[in-house]
């Protein structure tokens, strides 16, 4: 049985209950790219201690939030993203391994794109520090002018490329 | 009062409501169509707007909630993370996240999303997300200058724009309406298939003269540290109200015996030319009295809590704000700074009253000799301010 998304303002509403109920109980908003950030760091610290020292990227992350990663709020959040979708894709019976792109894209193309973009995505998310959830959606809810400007830093910059990228996508 | 964290929940506490929240978020994206990088791609190409909708309602919908919540004091604003600006850097890592999103598909939360239901172009994403983080640590030496730069603090759209709070709620919900109005108009021309197509008129019409109706309460609501500023000065006008008042001669005393169940709070006043800080004392502006950080400072309640300001008129104020606060055993000092310059610290004048009152003169002669030199000990030491502990946050 293929069953159809949750109507788009319903679903905002409930993400928006979601994260007044965040503030309310941890004092901040969801994160996304965060986490991915804590994994990076977390493994550049095993494989090579005396790199993420004189790096002062890691350093400053360490001294901030240091000690073991499962006891990171956004990783533990994150993982829980995990199994919410999970069980969202088992409820509504999408679980499937494939790979999905435009129309024009062959699968091997899109997995080579996906990679660039998720590299750019969380480069650009560094530099920004947060991404569409930790810096714009969250900042759109307590109204902070870090997540008006890079929200429409990004949808901006997005409407600006598309059509130069259209290939990929129709 | 919220936030829960960090007073009435613990740390273990709070990573497990970390899960929970990332459950629920997770089953969110997923049910609204986030975990499909196509769907995600429309919005650029306008044949499917999910995300606009999805994303612009949660935003509006938390926005007024947390005002809300603000508004009745059910969370401490002040306590909640609010993310800085670094201005430059905002703007070029977000048109940066703009091409990782065309070219991608997805963005690090959806793709997450997307890989825990198989998507390999997304798992790939994923793995290029990691790969991002170690180039920017990488490059990050080299980049630290700009990464640094422009930074504004913890400010708020509505104050760099340089108007209220309400007049922003008043532009952002129309606008948000009117880009969902547009946008299916844009999808139903676009894509044969859209969503678009299926939304019942009637309901997208009450759900825009709701948005609309909060705005225009939201519009009206002042700012709740605003009202209480407000309150206290329009009290602090009233000439028959009543104050315990310390005069110059006994704030003196209890500095000089080093009286612990008295703490000062000296009222920093805008032009303030007065860069003397009495020995032990914590500065703070009206503001923060009036916000969380105030509270923490005035809490105990068996200590003799004097206000001391450059003037009379502005102790009165944050007096009548700390006891609107509900805080009690409160006292002014006396004429205000300026007095107790002028009985203390004014040689000429202690001679003066030397020859009248012998006692006294000496009082004040010892007491000016002895509390400058500790003003001057307290300046080696740091000072003593409204820092309290912070929620932590930040991606």
């Amino acid at each position: 049985m293929k069953t159809k998304y949750m109507n788009p303002y319903l679903a905002g509403f409930f993400l928006g209950v979601l994260l007044i109920g965040t503030f309310y109980i941890s004092g901040r908003g969801l994160g996304a790219s965060g986490a991915i950030k804590a994994v990076t760091v977390h493994t550049v610290n095993v494989i090579s201690p005396e790199h993420s020292q004189q790096n002062g990227f890691y350093a400053a992350f360490n001294s901030s939030r240091a000690g073991n990663p499962l006891r990171d709020w956004l990783v533990l959040e994150v993982f829980g993203v995990i199994i919410g979708a999970f069980i969202s894709g088992l409820i509504s019976d999408r679980l499937k391994f494939t790979t999905e792109g435009g129309p024009r894209v062959k699968n091997g193309m899109r997995l080579i794109f996906a990679f660039a973009g998720g590299l750019l995505f969380s480069f650009g998310a560094q530099m920004a520090r947060g991404c569409t959830s930790g810096a714009a959606l969250t900042g759109m809810a307590v109204l902070s002018t870090a997540g008006f400007v890079t929200m429409m830093a990004i949808f901006g910059s997005g409407y600006a490329i598309a059509y130069f990228f259209r290939k990929l996508w129709i | 009062m919220g936030p829960l964290v960090p007073d009435f929940i613990g740390e273990e506490f709070n990573l497990i409501a970390a899960l929970l929240i990332g459950i629920a978020f997770g089953y969110i994206l997923e049910q609204a169509g986030f975990s499909s990088s196509k769907r995600l791609a429309g919005v650029f190409y306008g044949y499917d707007f999910t995300v606009l909708r999805v994303f612009f309602t949660a935003g509006v919908t938390a926005a007024v909630g947390i005002i809300l919540l603000e508004q009745f004091s059910l969370i401490d604003a002040e306590f909640i993370f609010i993310n800085p600006t670094w201005l430059y850097p905002a703007i070029a890592g977000g048109v940066i996240m703009g091409f990782g999103f065309i070219i991608g598909g997805y963005c690090p939360g959806t793709s997450i999303c997307a890989a825990a239901i198989g998507k390999k172009d997304a798992m790939i994403f994923v793995l290029g997300a990691l790969a991002g983080v170690f180039l920017f640590a990488e490059l990050f030496p080299y980049m630290v200058n700009f990464y640094e730069s422009s930074s504004l603090g913890a400010v708020r759209v509505y104050d760099s724009l340089g108007i209220s709070r309400g007049l922003f709620i008043i532009i952002l919900i129309p606008v948000a309406v009117a880009a969902f109005y547009f946008t299916t108009k844009i999808e139903k021309k676009v894509s044969t298939e859209a969503d678009g197509h299926s939304f019942k008129g009637g309901r997208h019409f009450a759900f825009a003269t709701i948005l609309i109706a909060v705005t225009l309460v939201l519009a009206l609501l002042p700012e709740k540290n605003e009202q209480m500023l407000e309150e206290a000065s329009v009290l602090a006008a009233d000439p028959a109200a009543v104050y315990k008042v310390m005069d110059s001669d006994e704030l003196a005393f209890r500095l000089l015996e080093g009286d612990h169940t008295m703490q000062v709070f000296q009222i920093k006043m805008q032009n303030d030319r007065d860069s003397l800080l009495l020995p032990g004392a914590a500065l703070l502006d009206l503001k923060t009295l009036a916000a969380k950080e105030g509270s923490v400072l005035l809490g105990s309640t068996f200590t003799k809590k004097v206000l001391v300001a450059g003037d009379e008129q502005t102790e009165k104020e944050a007096y009548q704000l700390a006891s609107l606060m509900g805080y009690r055993n409160l006292y002014i000092l006396k004429g205000g700074m300026e007095e107790f310059r002028n009985s203390i610290f004014a040689r000429e004048n202690i001679e003066i009253i030397r020859q009248s009152d012998l006692v006294l003169g000496e009082f004040r002669s010892d007491a000016c000799t002895r509390i400058e030199t500790m003003i001057m000990a307290a300046k080696a030491a740091p000072v003593k301010t409204g820092a309290v502990k912070k929620v932590k946050g930040g991606c």
